[in-house]
């Protein structure tokens, strides 16, 4: 049984955790373009593979040489990249506890006596349009 | 169409093809048990999703080439010839009529997306190369002729794979042709129908689009446009209602026209000021024809069966915004309405010019930019947040790509045609001007509606292509 396998990464202050199913690829990060009109937390976009994807700043991260996109798969093929300073591994959090209730897609839990964020690839990342395009 | 049988008429012909393939070899070298076994398995498969789609005819037939060969494989004799009248047959059963062009295009042109996708990868990859200091420093002849014939190649296979997604309106001619008949029955008004330019290829996705604007403005031309009685108007019994289409440099335009009466230009004023749309002040007549454009006007003064339910002109003409198109109305009260719609000639290709504003770049479509100033003094307006600046006398409100607070003043102005007005945008530098293959954004992405698209440059980087008629009404909304 690995149904509650989840990758675990470090962004800035946070540890976040992404079921391992929905996560499409980690690959080195690049400067995204900024894209006015979106919200806060999207960095830009970047393209990879001629795929053009948003880059999200979850946990604060300062993108350095060594740091990392974790590209995240949701609902209907829509591929996220999630900035991420460091991967920590491979964590089966099915006996983790809920420690509050999920907020914008995050659900907080306690693993090994750290509190983890796990992301809901189809809530965190799905942002409708601020204004209908034409 | 949906998918599902889209997939199954791809799939049958690829098992009519691979089947092609098997006949085409054992009439060379005669067959073999193999062969009949592959055969089998082709038309075994065509009657199995026949099945599934509810295609019982191609099933049927399938299904008797199925017993045919089922008896080879027990020693029978095989008629080839009737394993090949079994091929024509059911090719001709999955093979779109000429009522359904459209049929295999959803997955074809994802077929074609994706090579022009690659394609793009490959001129950045390319170019890459190219550009790569040690390549750039050996001086050679022959590399240069190798890296000449390396773009020409490029460029051909980027023309021949376009083509792929072009196709002649002639079959949705014929279609607004057949539903002309269908509208002159319903009506009662004798309409001829004249089509012109047919040959003239546009880009497929924008098929499905057009074709139900183009419905729409036929269904208002017999009923709204074409009179009831000409002859007491001086006019011929027949109303002739006309589309034609022609390439205009790198627009293709389709225009719709009617000889019929017109637009009654009092009618709409009354309505559109009966909605609040406009005040009290006088009109262009050009202006007052834009007026149908608008939500909840019709052209028509009565609701009627075929058209005239106030929605309408604002949907089309939303529509065709939505495929980089233009709309342009003309209309002679007594004489007829022309209606024409610009469109690009290819929506993955886009001619821009691509400048760097604040630090940002930007992607401009080339047919939207009308000048390049140099940068005016920046006139404040007594209107707050209205700001204006002047190109070779004549007054322009400055428009902006995005919010981004810039202090410095623009070093040069670009003019650009938006959707209704002219506009000035301030920019730092024009850095070059190139055709660039457009990709959406994510579909997920809430972004400015002034970000219409995105751009990879050479390098690998994203670029933002900017909407013009959005930056325009971005910069007059701010007037109201």
């Amino acid at each position: 049984m690995n149904v509650h396998r989840h990758v675990v990464f470090r962004a800035g202050a946070h540890s976040l955790a992404v079921a391992i199913e929905h996560v499409a690829r980690i690959v080195p990060y690049t400067t995204p373009t900024p894209v006015p009109g979106t919200p806060e937390n999207v960095r830009g976009i970047v393209q990879h593979r001629g795929k053009m994807l948003p880059v999200v700043d979850i946990g604060g991260a300062q993108p350095n040489p060594f740091t990392l996109l974790v590209i995240v798969e949701g609902a209907h093929g829509t591929l996220t990249g999630v900035i991420a300073d460091e991967v920590s591994g491979i964590v089966d959090l099915g006996a983790a506890t809920p420690i509050a209730s999920a907020q914008s897609g995050l659900a907080p839990v306690l693993s090994d006596d750290r509190v983890v964020l796990v992301v809901d690839v189809e809530r965190a990342f799905v942002c409708t349009r601020l204004e209908e395009r034409p | 169409m949906d998918t599902l049988a889209a997939e199954f008429l791809l799939e049958t012909e690829e098992s009519l093809a691979a089947a092609e393939d098997v006949l085409d070899q054992l009439e060379r070298r005669g067959a073999t048990p193999d062969d009949v076994h592959a055969l089998f398995r082709s038309f075994h498969r065509i009657k199995g999703s026949a099945g599934f789609v509810g295609r019982s005819d191609i099933g049927a037939r399938a299904h008797e080439v199925e017993t045919m060969l089922d008896a080879a494989r027990r020693g029978k004799a095989l008629d080839l010839r009737a394993v090949r009248d079994g091929v024509v047959a059911l090719r001709s059963l999955v093979t779109p009529t000429a009522d359904e062009p459209a049929l295999m295009t959803k997955i074809e042109m994802t077929r074609i997306d994706d090579v022009v996708e690659i394609l793009g990868e490959l001129m950045i990859a390319q170019a890459n190369v190219m550009s790569a200091p040690e390549i750039a420093a050996v001086r050679s002849p022959e590399l240069d002729k190798s890296r000449t014939h390396l773009t020409r190649i490029h460029r051909e296979l980027q023309r021949s794979v376009l083509r792929m997604r072009t196709t002649p309106v002639r079959a949705l001619f014929d279609r607004l042709a057949r539903a002309a008949a269908d509208l002159s029955r319903r009506t009662g008004k004798p309409i001829a129908f004249e089509q012109l330019g047919g040959t003239t290829e546009i880009d497929r996705s924008m098929l499905d689009t057009i074709e139900s604007s183009l419905l729409h403005l036929l269904r208002n031309a017999v009923d709204h446009g074409i009179e009831d009685d000409r002859s007491s108007v001086g006019k011929p019994e027949v109303g002739r209602v006309s589309v034609s289409a022609r390439q205009e440099g790198s627009s293709i335009v389709i225009a719709l026209e009617d000889d019929g009466s017109g637009f009654e230009r009092e009618g709409i004023v009354e309505r559109a000021r009966a909605l609040g749309a406009i005040g009290a002040g006088d009109l262009s007549d050009a202006a007052i024809d834009e007026l149908v454009l608008l939500p909840g006007l019709s052209t028509a003064g009565e609701v009627t069966d075929i058209s005239g339910r106030g929605v309408g002109m604002d949907v089309v003409a939303r529509d065709v915004r939505s495929l980089r198109g233009k709309l342009r109305i003309e209309s002679i009260r007594g004489r007829g309405t022309k209606v024409s719609i610009a469109l690009p000639i290819t929506l993955a290709l886009l001619d821009v010019m691509i400048v760097s504003r604040g630090g940002r770049h930007w992607a401009l479509p080339t047919s939207s930019i009308l000048e390049i100033a140099a940068g005016g003094d920046v006139i404040d307006t007594n209107t707050p947040g209205r700001r204006g600046v002047r190109v070779k006398g004549a007054w322009l409100p400055l428009g902006a790509l995005d919010d981004v607070a810039t202090t410095s003043a623009p070093h040069k102005v670009l003019v650009l045609q938006g959707d209704a007005e002219r506009i000035a945008v301030g920019i730092d530098r024009v850095l070059l001007q190139q055709q660039i293959v457009v990709k959406g954004l994510p579909p997920h992405v809430a972004a400015d509606p002034r970000v219409a698209a995105t751009a990879v440059m050479p390098d690998g980087t994203v670029i933002l292509v900017a909407d013009v008629d959005a930056v325009a009404r971005k910069c007059t909304e701010r007037s109201s």
